[in-house]
């Protein structure tokens, strides 16, 4: 299963609803004390989908381009 | 103000056989090093003393975000490292607007702005540093910023409500961010660069070349090996000199040329120090029980003022203040830029001389560009602007220490080897 990585610096994007709701359908998810992307980390919602960069300008459009990157 | 030099808790253990005295675990700085630490602490020791003191008025903050947050209205609780129930939660002590002052190691107090004593056991810097002030006639002049602090953002969003021409002197990541805000309010902004390209410590000359077209697109007039020798005006910024003796007119100027750990508190303290404060692979300082971390810290003659390493080093600091036996591991460092419709991302060693290999894949018109530095078959160093998303790969690849081995990376397009990359 992929493995999808969050930081905690990015929680004030709201990305920690985002994992909730990825926790909720049993993905696996794990969030890091720093992700090292803090550039990208200070403007906006991102999370990394099995190495992989993925960012987006709300959580739910981040939530939605997850799942649209796991059901590919 | 004073407080008790006497520990306030002790405890016995029930066995009686010894007696448990709880530390007193003083912490000056409350930044993210500062934090890290604080969880490290309470993942092994939930009953200790902690007393965190920030000399800023605001609850721990996060810094990185002040310069991207420019443009729009920074509030405090919006940028919150933590949630102001945490420290509660973590049974921990905060005091804002209060700076130690001073360090006797003897009697194991620090001394706070108002003279108040606080008694430790251990004791951690992480007071952080402060942005170098560029010794130039005039800089003292009114209309002259730097940005460090929130109370520096709000004084800076104030000051350029009636500027049209802004000076930026410095053309690393924050002067580029500050510029790329900047035009967004449709100042002119003028870039003063020192040397003769933008980024110079993470990038190379193309890559550098592509972020410079890009910034030069959005009206930002960069100055190349430019030395400001004099703010002009009388009391107000109305322009500046170059050394080359070229003026040009500004109403506010803003410098971001680096920075200084701030260890001006040690002074007379017996804590060796060199440009910060030097710490061993257990964030152990010389003096037993004192401990530093983050940007005031010095490994190995490195310092980073880089947000993921002060995180690492304060959990180091953190688990070894608890008795967790912890040694820092090396971090290569990470730049990110998203300014100027860019997206940019540099990591560990970007010049050639120093690797064996070096691929490079580029398109100047699209303003992409990609390049992977490689040693001894291990990938040591990584650019790449354009669509930064295949580069955590990059970044576990160096982390990680990948091995290229048996991999034919010299004959395949970069992101098929990324992609071979993300399965070792």
């Amino acid at each position: 299963m992929a493995l999808i990585l969050f930081c905690e610096n990015n929680f004030s994007q709201g990305t920690e609803e985002v994992v909730n709701k990825l926790r909720d359908e049993d993905y696996d998810v794990e969030v890091e004390s720093c992700l090292g992307f803090c550039g990208d980390c200070a403007v906006g919602p991102y999370a990394l989908v099995d190495d992989e960069f993925i960012q987006a300008d709300t959580p739910d459009d981040l939530y939605e381009m997850i799942k649209d990157y796991l059901d590919n | 103000m004073y407080y008790s030099n006497e520990l306030s808790q002790t405890n016995k253990n029930i066995s009686g056989r010894r007696k448990l005295m709880l530390d007193k675990i003083v912490i000056v700085g409350n930044g993210i090093a500062a934090l890290a630490a604080i969880k490290a602490i309470r993942e092994v020791d939930e009953d200790s003393e902690i007393h965190l003191f920030g000399e800023e008025a605001f609850y721990p903050y996060n810094r990185v975000r002040l310069s991207k947050g420019l443009l729009s209205i920074l509030q405090e609780d919006k940028i919150l490292l933590q949630k102001r129930e945490w420290y509660d939660d973590n049974n921990v002590n905060l005091y804002v607007g209060s700076k130690i002052v001073s360090i006797d190691t003897d009697k194991k107090v620090v001394k706070l702005f108002d003279d108040g004593l606080i008694s430790y056991t251990k004791l951690l810097l992480a007071g952080g540093s402060s942005n170098n002030k560029p010794s130039i006639d005039g800089i003292d002049k009114s209309g002259v910023y730097t940005l460090r602090t929130l109370q520096d953002a709000w004084d800076i969003m104030d000051g350029l409500k009636t500027c049209q021409t802004v000076l930026i002197i410095g053309g690393g990541v924050q002067g580029l961010e500050t510029a790329w805000v900047l035009t967004q309010m449709d100042i002119k902004v003028i870039l003063a660069n020192n040397s003769d390209r933008l980024m110079r410590k993470q990038l190379d000359d193309k890559s550098s070349k592509i972020l410079e077209n890009k910034v030069a697109e959005k009206g930002v007039k960069i100055l190349f090996n430019a030395n400001v020798s004099e703010i002009l005006g009388s009391d107000k910024v109305e322009g500046f000199k170059l050394s080359s003796g070229e003026t040009y007119e500004c109403d506010a100027v803003i410098y971001s040329i680096g920075t200084s750990p701030n260890i001006d508190l040690l002074k007379g303290a017996p804590i060796n120090t060199n440009r910060g404060v030097i710490v061993n692979e257990r964030m152990e300082t010389n003096v037993e029980g004192i401990y530093a971390a983050g940007d005031i810290a010095e490994y190995n003659g490195n310092i980073f003022g880089l947000w993921n390493i002060a995180i690492e080093q304060g959990k180091v600091a953190g688990y070894n203040i608890a008795g967790k036996d912890t040694k820092y591991k090396y971090v290569p460092p990470v730049t990110t830029l998203n300014a100027f419709n860019l997206s940019l991302f540099s990591m560990g060693i970007v010049d050639e001389s120093k690797v064996t290999d070096t691929l490079v894949e580029e398109n100047m018109e699209e303003n992409t560009y990609k390049k992977i530095l490689i040693k001894d078959k291990y990938v040591k160093g990584a650019i790449v602007i354009g669509n930064i998303r295949l580069s955590p790969a990059l970044k576990s690849a160096i982390e990680k220490k990948t091995s290229l081995e048996g991999i034919d990376y010299k004959n395949m397009p970069i992101d098929d080897l990324i992609q071979v990359l993300k399965t070792k």
